[in-house]
């Protein structure tokens, strides 16, 4: 996201500005925080701005005039104006409305006229001055002219603001606010946008104790401000000791008239009007009739005490310990280095041209504009990766499937299938420039009809993404008994349905998407530095889409900025930035944007599902049958494909449920590709257990908690061997969910349950959660020095885990050295020979035993090597707090870094065999690698097409 | 396009870079300057990830020009300690208040700017002033505790 080139004019005065505007295509730069957004979206290029921020008359706030008013410069920021205190006396309503702008740092940078004129819906500022009848001095070349603050918005259809503003050289010079004591403002903020939902600033004039003058003005319900004259007319000639904080009918507009977004209902946003006018109105009456009327806030309830039980934790041990984390010193003052931070010699940058359209067949891709700019290196179509050696298709791994999934090729091959897709790379001396290029190349599209949905894409008319695949399925699976289910059903007493959406979601780290890549001509070899959460996985998966073998794959990874599934996946941007280094045989950096982020995937769930649960009269659960159509967009990714296929494994949770079936049909639509997310199919699974139960519950009328626990797996029943062929090897629920019960106070939430007399209602749910994890084989190597420290590699990666403290915590305790002694190395695919990495709760089960047991092997290495020392058997050889001892020899002991010093040939007497070569005795990497039992991953399943 | 010749104090050096006018302020720090501290999330104000202290407020250096900071004044959290961690930075590793660390920088200027302004503050109105910065793996709990924490010391601080 970088805005497009323009001149730049910093005036020193009012009238060199009106100067500078008079230039065509130019804007007032003041904050910046609407333009610059809107000129990095491409929804603004001026030819050039003029910065208004050096012209000291515009930073005025000014209360010396003769009228009992505040005014505010065009430069005047928001934090300005509160702290200086002049609004919250005089205009308190004003006060409040700027206060809730934004954040803390868009109020340092916006200004109280820029938000005026800018007028975003939702915005605050301008309903607060057009009920203060506020005004605004506009100057240009002719002279100057003062407008009402609300007549700026006077065209709500116009999107171009504000519509006051007519000559290209009017500069909004100031705002005069006159006293208004008898105010308030009032929103409903959206938690993601910051925007008001609803906002209403009140103003009431009183005259002999009665209500002369209104002025109520809601923001959010409309383009633009909105005066609601039903409301101020019922307002004059009441006392304000007669308003009660209560919901205000609202005629006008009616709620089907209200703006609706993506973010809320016009209905609903119309109950949010009533609700927060009345509260306003309430507030506005306290200020001109104090101690009247009381706003009536909510009463907070306590939060609960944090009297969790304390585990007993054993003092001699490191791990349970709580300790600060050693990785946090360098992320708090900034120097931890995360992948964008890396610098390379003579790098180059890669950016993307991205389709525009869902589904569409690439007619022409001209990038000869593109190619002429200044700093452009190249740009890529499919057909240049055609002609290479590599592949350039990000491989499958199909986990079982019997066909063959398309693989999602780097650039598109003549068809794009989801918006976002890279269609063409561009590469050029820095980001800005490759951006530029990338907007300079043509795209012509022949559109074609778009499928989003999953069961549309299953209808008999919907358009198919692959000629091979008519109707969209990409896999069926199966899991569980269907026979034995079937027979549940046909017996059961009672049976309950439910249909549900477990919605796309966006994987959404802090830190994009990143890589360098460094080609080594001389050696044929990629080094790869990204932010991945499995060095190893990616390894693999970029020699396939390079056609180079792994050997030559070096894949580092450094800090990684937050992982949620999507950077343990192959995408197009390190495979294009490893062969266009190889290319151009220069280093290539490439840095995903957020919308990027966005628009290309991995997504997450996504799955439409059928659920229902077959029960006894008294709730005993004896059947579960599930259908589950999941989305998988419109490509293959790693094991993507195989995914949504294998959820069924957990149907069961901690339910003693007798016969379980469930079928997935995985399906292409033209949308991002879905792989795993935060738990990957787990809480897929959970979701619909737990809210058939719900229904079940509510139809049999049993206390929801109450079905839960008389169907818990009984504690004696272990090993359990659910209906989905997983085998749970012990388990004791019942204790667990009284836990919870009694965290939450479940008796009293629940009786608090119900509607409340303001109209909204109040519930408590619960949901149980079995967790299936620790799959797949892990490396582990503890490697000790001569002088006795440790380095500790594993195969995981952390990226905010804290593995470098974890994993010194478990080495520490099986070495009895100290903690401090001990270093932790991850994210190389050269430190360790493989690994799975780190997703799905994984790393402490796989990494963590790992690295104890490679501990365990260096332990009894060691104790070898003192056995010779000490002239005794090595059974004989005992070890406490770091010293090796014989009950046999009792004068002697050996310090563990003492014997480590013996394996490395130092300080030895002769004693220790010759043929012991230090460094491979204390190097235990292959006898660290921990294997996982596979067995339970999914369960027993068949999978057909 | 021109370039602009600016001038920038950071973190307590004077620095100077030649840039288009475009070339935003945190890619000034990041790219001409090699002060990576703060980091880029969104590139369009919503993260706060590249949160600095221009001339003592805090802002979002991804929404301000490098042209607009020229003559500035500007603090990054690499430049906020330099021996011990300063009291907001020890506040947030006691209290756990960060995981991947992305975020954190930001955070740590933000807290900065809301301590060095106010007292006594609530949780809610922790979590309010602080709503400038996203942070996706703690879940905030935690990093409430420490300005909570900060907050504290500072105090301490204040009064001996």
């Amino acid at each position: 996201m970088f805005p497009p080139q323009f001149e730049y004019v910093q005036p020193d005065s009012i009238d060199q500005a009106i100067a500078a505007l008079a230039s065509d295509d130019t804007r007032v730069l003041a904050g910046g925080h609407s333009l610059l957004p809107a000129m990095k979206a491409r929804n603004a290029s001026p030819e050039s701005l003029v910065d208004i921020g050096d012209i000291s008359a515009l930073h005025r706030i000014d209360r010396d005039g003769p009228e009992n008013e505040t005014v505010i410069g065009a430069a005047v920021t928001d934090a300005d104006i509160l702290a200086d205190g002049s609004l919250k006396r005089n205009a308190p309503m004003v006060h409040e409305a700027i206060a809730a702008v934004g954040d803390r740092q868009i109020r340092s940078r916006g200004t109280v006229v820029g938000n005026l004129l800018q007028a975003d819906a939702g915005a605050d500022i301008p309903a607060a001055m057009v009920a203060a009848d506020a005004m605004l001095t506009i100057r240009n070349g002719e002279g100057e002219r003062t407008v009402p603050v609300d007549e700026l918005y006077e065209d709500p259809d116009n999107d171009h603001h504000p519509a006051a503003i007519t000559n290209g050289d009017d500069l909004a010079t100031e705002v005069r606010i006159p006293d208004v004591t008898g105010g308030a403002y009032l929103r409903k903020t959206h938690p993601a946008t910051g925007y008001a939902l609803v906002g209403i600033a009140v103003r009431l004039v009183t005259d002999g104790g009665t209500i002369a003058k209104a002025r109520v003005v809601a923001t959010g319900i409309e383009r633009t401000p909105r005066r609601l004259p039903g409301v101020e007319e019922r307002l004059i000639d009441k006392a304000p000791s007669s308003l009660p904080d209560q919901t205000v009918r609202i005629a006008d507009p009616e709620p089907a008239a209200v703006r609706a977004d993506p973010n809320v209902s016009g209905p609903y946003r119309h109950q949010l009007l009533e609700s927060y006018t009345g509260q306003a109105i309430a507030v506005a009456s306290d200020r001109v009739a104090p101690g009247v009327v009381r706003m009536s806030s909510e009463s907070r309830e306590a939060a609960p005490t944090d009297d969790s039980v304390e585990e007993a934790s054993d003092p001699t041990r490191v791990a349970g310990m709580p300790l600060k984390r050693r990785e946090d010193e360098g992320f708090l003052r900034g120097e931890t280095t995360f992948t964008d931070d890396l610098k390379r010699p003579n790098c180059a940058h890669l950016t993307f041209v991205r389709s525009e359209h869902a589904h569409a067949a690439i007619e022409d891709i001209d990038p000869k504009d593109a190619v002429g700019r200044d700093g452009v290196l190249a740009v890529y179509t499919w057909n240049d990766l055609a002609a290479s050696s590599s592949p350039c298709v990000l491989p499958i791994s199909t986990g079982g499937l019997e066909h063959d999934v398309p693989g999602h090729p780097v650039l598109a091959q003549n068809r794009v299938r989801y918006h976002g897709q890279p269609i063409a790379a561009v590469v050029a001396e820095d980001p800005y420039l490759a951006r530029d290029g990338a907007e300079a190349v043509e795209v012509t599209y022949k559109v074609r009809e778009p499928v989003i949905d999953a069961v549309e894409a299953l209808g008999p008319d919907a358009p198919a993404l692959y000629e091979d695949t008519p109707d969209n399925v990409i896999a069926t699976a199966a899991v569980g008994d269907e026979r034995a289910t079937t027979r549940a059903f046909e017996h059961a007493e009672v049976v309950v349905d439910i249909s549900l959406r477990n919605n796309r979601l966006i994987p959404s780290a802090l830190e994009p998407r990143v890589a360098m890549a460094v080609y080594d001509a001389s050696r044929d070899r990629f080094t790869v530095e990204l932010a991945s959460q499995s060095v190893h996985g990616h390894r693999s998966k970029l020699a396939k889409t390079l056609g180079v073998p792994e050997r030559s794959v070096h894949v580092v990874a450094p800090a990684v900025g937050g992982g949620f599934g999507h950077k343990g996946h192959h995408h197009p941007g390190e495979a294009m930035a490893a062969w266009s280094a190889r290319e151009l045989d220069r280093p290539i950096k490439w840095t995903a944007t957020r919308s990027e982020n966005y628009r290309e995937g991995a997504h997450g769930r996504d799955h439409h599902t059928d659920a229902e649960l077959a029960l006894d009269s008294d709730g005993t659960m004896r059947g579960l049958r599930v259908k589950t159509i999941a989305n998988a967009g419109a490509y293959g990714l790693g094991g993507s494909a195989g995914m949504a296929t294998r959820y069924g494994g957990l149907l069961s949770s901690e339910y003693a449920i007798p016969a379980i079936h469930c079928s997935t049909r995985a399906v292409f639509t033209t949308t991002a590709p879905i792989h795993s997310y935060r738990g990957a199919g787990r809480p897929e699974a959970i979701y619909v257990t737990e809210r058939v139960i719900d229904v079940a519950a509510r139809k049999l009328g049993i206390d929801p908690i109450s079905l839960r626990r008389a169907n818990l797996i009984p504690p004696d029943a272990f090993p359990y061997e659910t209906a989905v062929g997983v085998t749970y090897d012990s388990g004791d629920y019942a204790p667990a969910l009284d836990r919870a019960l009694e965290a939450i106070d479940y008796e009293e939430r629940r009786e608090l349950g119900g509607e409340r007399s303001d109209g909204r209602l109040r519930g408590v749910g619960v949901a149980c959660y079995t967790e299936s994890t620790g799959g797949g084989h892990e490396t582990g190597v503890v490697r000790v020095h001569p002088d006795g420290s440790v380095a500790v590699y594993a195969g995981t990666h952390s990226h905010g885990q804290g593995h470098g403290t974890t994993y010194a915590q478990l080495v520490a305790d099986e070495l009895e050295i100290p903690y401090e002694d001990i270093d932790v190395n991850e994210g190389d695919s050269e430190e360790v020979p493989t690994g799975t990495g780190t997703f799905g709760s994984r790393s402490t089960i796989g990494g963590g035993n790992a690295v104890v047991q490679s501990a365990q092997t260096v332990l009894k290495k060691a104790r070898t090597l003192a056995a010779n020392r000490l002239g005794v058997d090595p059974n004989d050889v005992r070890y406490g707090s770091g010293e090796f001892f014989a009950p046999s020899v009792p004068d002697q002991r050996l310090s563990f870094s003492e014997v480590a010093g013996m394996a490395y040939g130092w300080g030895g007497s002769g004693t220790h065999r010759a043929g012991l070569g230090g460094h491979d005795v204390l190097r235990t990497g292959g006898d660290g690698v921990h294997f996982r039992d596979p067995r339970n991953r999914g369960g027993d399943r068949s999978h057909n097409r | 396009m021109s370039t602009h010749e600016i001038t920038l104090t950071v973190d307590g050096s004077e620095r100077t870079a030649t840039v288009e006018p475009r070339t935003l302020l945190v890619h000034v720090l990041r790219e001409h300057l090699d002060n990576t501290a703060p980091k880029v999330g969104c590139e369009s104000g919503k993260c706060g990830a590249c949160t600095v202290q221009l001339d003592g407020e805090p802002v979002k250096s991804c929404l301000v020009l490098g042209v607009q900071a020229d003559g500035t004044s500007i603090l990054t959290a690499a430049g906020l300690a330099d021996g011990d961690l300063h009291p907001i930075q020890e506040a947030f590793r006691e209290e756990h208040g960060l995981q991947c660390g992305y975020c954190t920088p930001g955070l740590v200027m933000s807290t900065l700017d809301l301590l060095e302004k106010h007292q006594e503050l609530s949780r809610e109105e922790i979590r309010a002033e602080l709503k400038g910065n996203i942070c996706r793996c703690t879940g905030y709990q935690n990093v409430v505790e420490a300005v909570e924490t900060a907050a504290k010391t500072l105090d301490t601080e204040r009064s001996d």
